[in-house]
């Protein structure tokens, strides 16, 4: 039986002055593919943040390959939407990948060339070493999101959380960042992501958390990925097609 | 005309020379953080502070003023927070309301009190007094070696060298954490990186460039070199650094040629008086911004590839 990469237990979260989740428990198994699954205002958001330590959590706990928040962020690389980010910023895909690097080297160590090695080699785990001295803003959407793993894998965490990683890019795309993420998991990481399309649970991912406010079920997707947990989840009832893929 | 250089013009250039490159820097982090707005608040609150100091301590030159400027600053900056947080307002309407009141209240102070003062009245307020900072003893570049000369240099000159070290050394020395946390906050702080502070330490810089500079050379400039320099690189560049240094090259030469222009054009025209070295400073940055924007659409145009702007 494998570690956990994460365990959760009684956490609610507070955003906004109000409750986004509550009393959620949960375990992460180590080297293996998670989807977070739920409708909007489900509490993903929260939750993600939760686990990475940017806000304060009410009651309960959260630990991760047996940390506590304070000790773990280290452990942790975080692949944020793409529409949060101003793709506009003045910078080539070698210097955001090259950001990956910041917080380890601190504001004075010298970026060595053992360091471009690093940036050129997760590079090169997405596929994008050709297009390093490439302005960020020509970017198709799918290359941007490749470029932000390539972030994530340059930094070596342990644990890759990433938000909606498949946020509005083609079909084509999906499958090569999917088929990076499955690497990345034979290479020893633990990756988490939120996800919307249900129609791909099953395919994407070994397990699934599924998140309305408290957890519905979480597990294995084959085991728990079942209509009527699902239907539980998203407090409807004509979700038919799912079963379709099973 | 050019015998009295060292006597008129010397100290007046590099003054705002140096303010200039001081708010430029600054502005480069502002304009991509999209604080821009937070130049031109705080270029405008900080004359309240500057005309309480002046009522205290009965001159411009001294380091209280600075002070008084410094607070007024932060207490804005707290003002906006508060109006955000215990209000719906949205950043931009927070920061135009306490622009607005905060410079109206410095405008009524010195109505209803320094009267005929020449060194404290509105129009210094927006314009500056670049064309007064006489240096009685310059005489030649070399007056800058003689000590004796050199107490007469006028205290903005010297304000405004510190200030400009000390925000360019503060930025160098936290180029990686700026970039960073500018580009993605949330990433920089998982990273290690304490955004909080970088946050913190960019609205203090540019209150440091906008009070050191205000005195001496006007909001005008200090709005107009907070944005123009830093945007007219902006549109021109696809790296940082690039941006940086294309951005302090316009705004120095806004701020030396500008002088010259205002300072020289007129009367080798033959007319009788120079205008205003603040206002063509600023209009030559936006001349810059303008003719740097019509230049990159004309780039964009041939390389407009696979349906992506670029």
């Amino acid at each position: 039986m494998s570690a956990n990469a994460i365990t959760v237990n009684e956490l609610t979260v507070d955003y906004d002055g109000v409750t986004a989740i509550e009393d959620v428990y949960f375990a992460v198994h180590a080297e293996k593919l998670t989807a977070i699954v739920g409708p909007n205002g489900a509490g993903k958001s929260t939750l993600i943040k939760a686990l990475l330590g940017l806000i304060p959590t009410r009651t309960g706990t959260i630990s991760c390959f047996g940390k506590s928040p304070k000790q773990y962020r280290k452990d942790i690389s975080y692949v944020p939407q793409r529409a949060q980010i101003d793709w506009e910023f003045p910078a080539n895909v070698f210097d955001v990948v090259a950001m990956g690097l910041y917080g380890e080297l601190g504001l004075l160590r010298r970026f060595s060339s053992a360091h471009k090695d690093r940036v050129r080699s997760a590079l090169t785990d997405v596929d994008m070493a050709d297009f390093a001295t490439r302005q960020i803003s020509q970017l198709s959407g799918g290359q941007q999101q490749r470029v932000f793993l390539a972030r994530s894998i340059v930094q070596d965490a342990k644990l890759i959380l990433l938000d909606e990683p498949f946020g509005g890019i083609d079909a084509k795309s999906e499958a090569v960042i999917v088929d990076i993420l499955r690497r990345q998991k034979q290479n020893g990481k633990s990756i988490v992501a939120v996800h919307h399309d249900l129609s791909t649970v099953k395919d994407y991912f070994d397990d699934v958390i599924l998140l309305n406010k408290t957890v519905t079920a979480f597990g294995p997707v084959n085991d728990v990925f079942t209509k009527t947990n699902v239907e539980k989840t998203y407090g409807v009832s004509n979700l038919d097609f799912l079963t379709g893929r099973a | 005309m050019f015998d009295d250089f060292y006597l008129i013009s010397f100290v007046p250039i590099l003054t705002g020379l140096f303010s200039a490159l001081s708010c430029t820097l600054v502005g480069n982090i502002l304009v991509l953080r999209k604080r821009a707005m937070l130049s031109d608040t705080i270029s405008h609150v900080v004359l309240p502070g500057i005309v309480i100091s002046f009522l205290i301590f009965g001159n411009l030159g001294s380091y209280f003023m600075l002070v008084g400027a410094g607070i007024a600053g932060l207490t804005a900056v707290g003002t906006i927070a508060v109006l955000r947080i215990y209000t719906s307002m949205d950043n931009s309407a927070a920061m135009a309301t306490t622009l607005s009141v905060f410079f109206a209240a410095g405008v009524l102070m010195i109505e209803l009190t320094a009267g005929g003062n020449v060194h404290l009245d509105v129009e210094h307020a927006l314009y500056g007094n670049l064309e007064s900072l006489i240096w009685i003893d310059g005489e030649s570049l070399m007056s800058v070696f003689d000590p004796v000369a050199r107490q007469t240099i006028p205290v903005e000159l010297t304000r405004a060298i510190i200030g400009f070290v000390l925000i360019m050394t503060v930025m160098l020395v936290c180029w990686r954490f700026l970039i960073v946390s500018t580009f993605d906050q949330t990433f920089a702080e998982i990273s290690g990186v304490p955004v909080g502070i970088v946050s913190a330490g960019v609205a203090l810089a540019a209150t440091l460039a906008a009070v050191i500079s205000f005195a001496a050379v006007g909001s005008i400039i200090v709005v107009s070199m907070f944005v123009c320099p830093p945007a007219a690189a902006r549109v021109l560049t696809q790296s940082f650094r690039d941006q940086v240094c294309l951005s302090v090259s316009f705004s120095a030469i806004s701020a030396v040629l500008g002088y010259v222009v205002a300072g020289y054009v007129p009367i080798l025209l033959g007319f009788e008086t120079s205008i205003s070295a603040a206002g063509t400073i600023a209009t030559l940055s936006g001349v810059i911004l303008v003719c740097a924007i019509f230049y990159s659409k004309r780039q964009r145009s041939y390389d407009f590839i696979d349906g992506h702007q670029t």
